[in-house]
């Protein structure tokens, strides 16, 4: 990463045009509490990348080298799509706090890899609302996920 | 007294002090709009005169703890006390001068004041926002995640293009930019909710000033 750009590294310009405060005064509203807002709590644990691994290596995809990487190649989307529908079934009969959250986990590593691989969406949430979500399990996840889930969140904004 | 300003102005002069910086950062611009929308600005410079009010009434022991009294918005009870202090000032500009035919009231110009100085308030407390998220994420290494977020957020560049001048990807930039965001909204709350507003109405207070934006 280089420096940053000399031009933005202040914010000294008096007040913001009308069009500006509006755009950055929608970034003040709440956004609604999500189930998947636990899973991004508990990444950013100290434990949280070791939890990951776990959670993914024990998960309905399960990733070869146990959740260290990202899936590589293409699976196909219909096993994606039933990867994602067992990831449901497990939230819905989990009856533990961290099953639920390795269950929610799963299922939106099941979107990202088809967002990735297939530039399809196969949940139901449109674009305002999974764009957030990737960008936030994006920050709070180890690396490489980091980045592959940003990928994916940057593909949500576009499909 | 539990809110961010009751805690401070019981910390002595230091906490009366930040409360004097938050006023006067953000409410001095609206001020200002106001000011400049009456008929009274014969009165002098919009900043000097506007400068004269905070001293005179910050100077003031009770003048906050009478506003938390009242439960009102603080940029409501700022204005009020605004347009009384400009009626003393026309009337000391009577006495001395020996002009008896200027109205107490001040006349307002502008077809809808309040509403131009709701949205300076919105264009001030943007900026206060911005300019503290600023600090945060200096005090935090975070001076890239910043500039990344005034670039995508507020010049709206593309993040291929940010990526580009950081040295990051695309993704990382993305991300990057919500790091900051997400303290940029948590900045904006506080400071609404200084200014008055319950935490469960802050997205209301954010609505309405949409509106006023014109959004």
């Amino acid at each position: 990463m280089t420096s940053p750009p000399s031009t933005t590294s202040g914010f000294s310009r008096g007040e913001p045009g009308l069009t500006e405060t509006a755009r950055l005064l929608r970034l003040g509203l709440t956004e609604a509490s999500r189930p998947v807002d636990d899973v991004i709590e508990r990444l950013h644990r100290r434990d949280g990348a070791e939890w990951m691994r776990q959670a993914l290596s024990s998960g309905p995809l399960a990733l070869n080298e146990p959740g260290l990487n990202p899936p590589s190649g293409t699976m196909p989307v219909a096993q994606l799509r039933n990867c994602k529908e067992a990831c449901k079934t497990l939230l819905h009969h989990a009856t533990e706090v961290d099953a639920r959250q390795r269950a929610i986990l799963n299922y939106f590593i099941c979107v990202a890899a088809a967002l990735i691989q297939h530039r399809q969406r196969i949940c139901s949430k449109g674009r305002a609302e999974l764009d957030p979500i990737l960008l936030d399990l994006a920050e709070a996840a180890p690396a490489p996920w980091s980045d592959w889930l940003g990928s994916a969140a940057l593909v949500a904004e576009s499909v | 007294m539990h809110t961010w300003i009751g805690r401070r102005l019981t910390e002595g002069e230091a906490g009366r002090g930040d409360v004097n910086r938050h006023l006067m950062s953000v409410y001095a611009y609206p001020l200002e709009v106001y000011f400049r929308g009456t008929s009274d600005h014969w009165l002098g410079d919009p900043s000097d005169v506007v400068g004269g009010f905070f001293a005179d009434r910050l100077a003031r022991p009770n003048f906050l703890a009478d506003w938390q009294s009242t439960g009102i918005r603080l940029r409501r009870w700022l204005m009020n006390a605004f347009c009384l202090y400009l009626k003393e000032a026309k009337r000391r500009h009577r006495r001395d001068t020996g002009h008896a035919e200027l109205p107490d009231e001040p006349t307002t110009e502008a077809a809808n004041v309040d509403r131009d100085m709701d949205r300076a308030f919105a264009q001030s407390l943007t900026r206060e926002a911005l300019s503290r998220t600023q600090q945060l994420c200096t005090e935090q290494g975070l001076e890239a995640h910043w500039g990344i977020f005034v670039r995508h957020y507020y010049e709206e560049a593309p993040y291929d293009e940010v990526g580009r001048e950081y040295g990051v990807d695309p993704p990382r930039a993305a991300v990057m930019a919500r790091t900051a965001s997400r303290k940029f909204r948590q900045v904006m709350r506080d400071i609404l909710m200084r200014d008055g507003a319950e935490e469960a109405e802050v997205d209301r207070e954010i609505q309405e000033l949409l509106e006023v934006t014109g959004a």
